[in-house]
């Protein structure tokens, strides 16, 4: 189930060519989701989530200001896996203001008044956050909040693909449904151990594997999983 | 421990299922909760627990063994039998002997597979709060007849309070709706999955086995199972859990 608003981009993702994700199409994305503004951050091996893509002409000032203060809700979405909903920044009574010392006024002087950062995660892989925020307060509603997560959900798998991409450049960016499988993850928790290596690197093996092999990433999760493959440092290897 | 009654049984279970008012509510935990409670408490040899994401998307949240587990996978990925029948139709499915033709042509693939698996019959409650189903609870006999009509509104009574306990739940999250409790939950699913293979592999044993083992510590230490897994995936979880057993 695709949003109708990722359908084109989707589309062209595998003829994208260059480094680093295709430019999504935030404006419509926002649209959609009744923003006024939204910003792609990708935190790509646990290192320091950056914004690589916004819109609207408040979005790279709000995470300027997180930046520079080292805090903030697309910090804590990227990095910690929270989702942080802020339908009224300049409430005084509202969590924001003890998590965030002088972040909540800060926010507010720059003219946003509601702010909602999404985690992009698999699991205990943490790739970035997708924030938007509202001049007006007031909360999303639960079809928007609905739409935010598919939306949030498609580009955690565009992310964990464009990073299989780079170690394997002949990889199609989307492929499978099949990081709705449990065995998948839990293929890729085995693959870690194996490997001494975190998730996400675990997870970009599994999959380039199943690439390289022309074979359903399922398969080949089975296959880890009942100890009939081991895919060793170096290359790929069947015992 | 002594043996209890029914009724304390009863009484257990339901204040269980209730005890959901509290910081760090994990869903996925409860709902195996609920599973391992159903077994307990009706005649039943299985159950089974799926949860729809915002988008519809059925996933399998927890299973009182790895065979049905195994089972409620099949279906999901089939696109076929009693949960994903019961939460397209948004009501129950009543009991469905498994080893006939009604059920063959109803479930062509999950019908022969639950068979297979030793089961007789099943049936599925849905996870529902007013207008809004969040799931399915499966239920699965491996002796001959239905399941009796009182113990069928048992699992009702069970399957309702559970839901109301995954809505209730408390989050840090200023406007933390239904839809974003559900999200979290899946979420937290996923971290899990991850850790049972990790330890599965660390312990040399099979998932369920590490699963196993996993919820035993969380329960003795009182601590979510999630964050259980979270510990385990990043290297600081107990070392009794970490000890690396060899072939």
């Amino acid at each position: 189930m695709i949003l109708p608003v990722m359908a084109d981009y989707l589309r062209t993702l595998n003829s994208h060519a260059g480094p680093g994700l295709a430019p999504l199409p935030l404006a419509a994305c926002a649209d959609m989701l009744g923003l006024d503004g939204l910003g792609l951050l990708l935190a790509p091996g646990g290192e320091k989530a950056e914004l690589v893509q916004s819109f609207g002409e408040r979005t790279v000032a709000l995470e300027d200001l997180q930046q520079v203060q080292g805090q903030g809700p697309s910090l804590d979405a990227a990095h910690h896996g929270a989702l942080i909903l802020l339908p009224d920044v300049a409430d005084t009574t509202a969590f924001a203001t003890d998590r965030w010392l002088g972040l909540p006024g800060a926010i507010e002087a720059l003219g946003v008044r509601a702010v909602f950062a999404f985690p992009l995660r698999i699991g205990v892989i943490a790739l970035g956050a997708l924030t938007g925020h509202r001049v007006r307060p007031g909360p999303m509603s639960t079809d928007q909040l609905t739409d935010a997560f598919r939306l949030a959900g498609t580009i955690s798998q565009i992310a964990i693909a464009t990073a299989a991409q780079a170690q394997l450049p002949s990889a199609p960016l989307l492929d499978e449904p099949g990081l709705h499988f449990a065995e998948v993850h839990q293929a890729t928790g085995m693959l870690a151990d194996q490997l001494d290596t975190d998730c996400d690197h675990a997870l970009i093996r599994l999959r380039g594997y199943a690439f390289s092999q022309n074979r359903p990433l399922l398969d080949v999760a089975r296959d880890v999983l009942a100890r009939r493959l081991r895919l060793d440092d170096n290359g790929d290897n069947t015992s | 421990m002594p043996e209890l009654s029914r009724e304390e049984q009863l009484a257990t279970a339901f204040v269980d299922l209730a005890d959901t008012l509290v910081q760090d509510f994990d869903v996925i935990g409860f709902l195996h909760t609920l599973a391992d409670h159903c077994v307990e408490l009706l005649d039943v040899a299985a159950a089974g627990v799926l949860l729809a994401t915002p988008t519809g998307q059925l996933v399998d949240a927890a299973a009182s063994d790895e065979r049905t587990r195994t089972l409620e996978l099949a279906s999901i990925e089939w696109d076929e039998g009693p949960c994903r029948d019961c939460f397209r139709f948004q009501k129950p499915v009543p009991d469905v002997q498994l080893a006939t033709t009604t059920a063959e042509m109803r479930w062509p693939r999950f019908a022969p597979r639950a068979v297979k698996f030793g089961f007789t019959s099943v049936v599925a409650a849905p996870l529902r709060l007013h207008d809004q189903v969040i799931g399915a609870l499966n239920l699965f006999r491996d002796q001959p007849g239905p399941l009796n009509a009182a113990q069928l509104r048992l699992a009702q009574a069970l399957a309702d309070t559970a839901t109301i306990g995954v809505l209730q739940q408390r989050a840090v999250s200023e406007q933390m709706t239904v839809t974003a409790q559900l999200q979290a939950a899946l979420d937290s699913r996923v971290i899990i999955e991850q850790a049972k293979g990790y330890l599965a592999n660390r312990r040399n044993t099979d998932v369920e086995e590490a699963f196993t083992v996993m919820r035993g510590y969380a329960r003795s230490h009182q601590t979510r199972l999630t964050e259980i897994a979270r510990q385990v995936l990043q290297g600081t979880a107990d070392a009794s859990l970490l000890e690396r057993r060899d072939r």
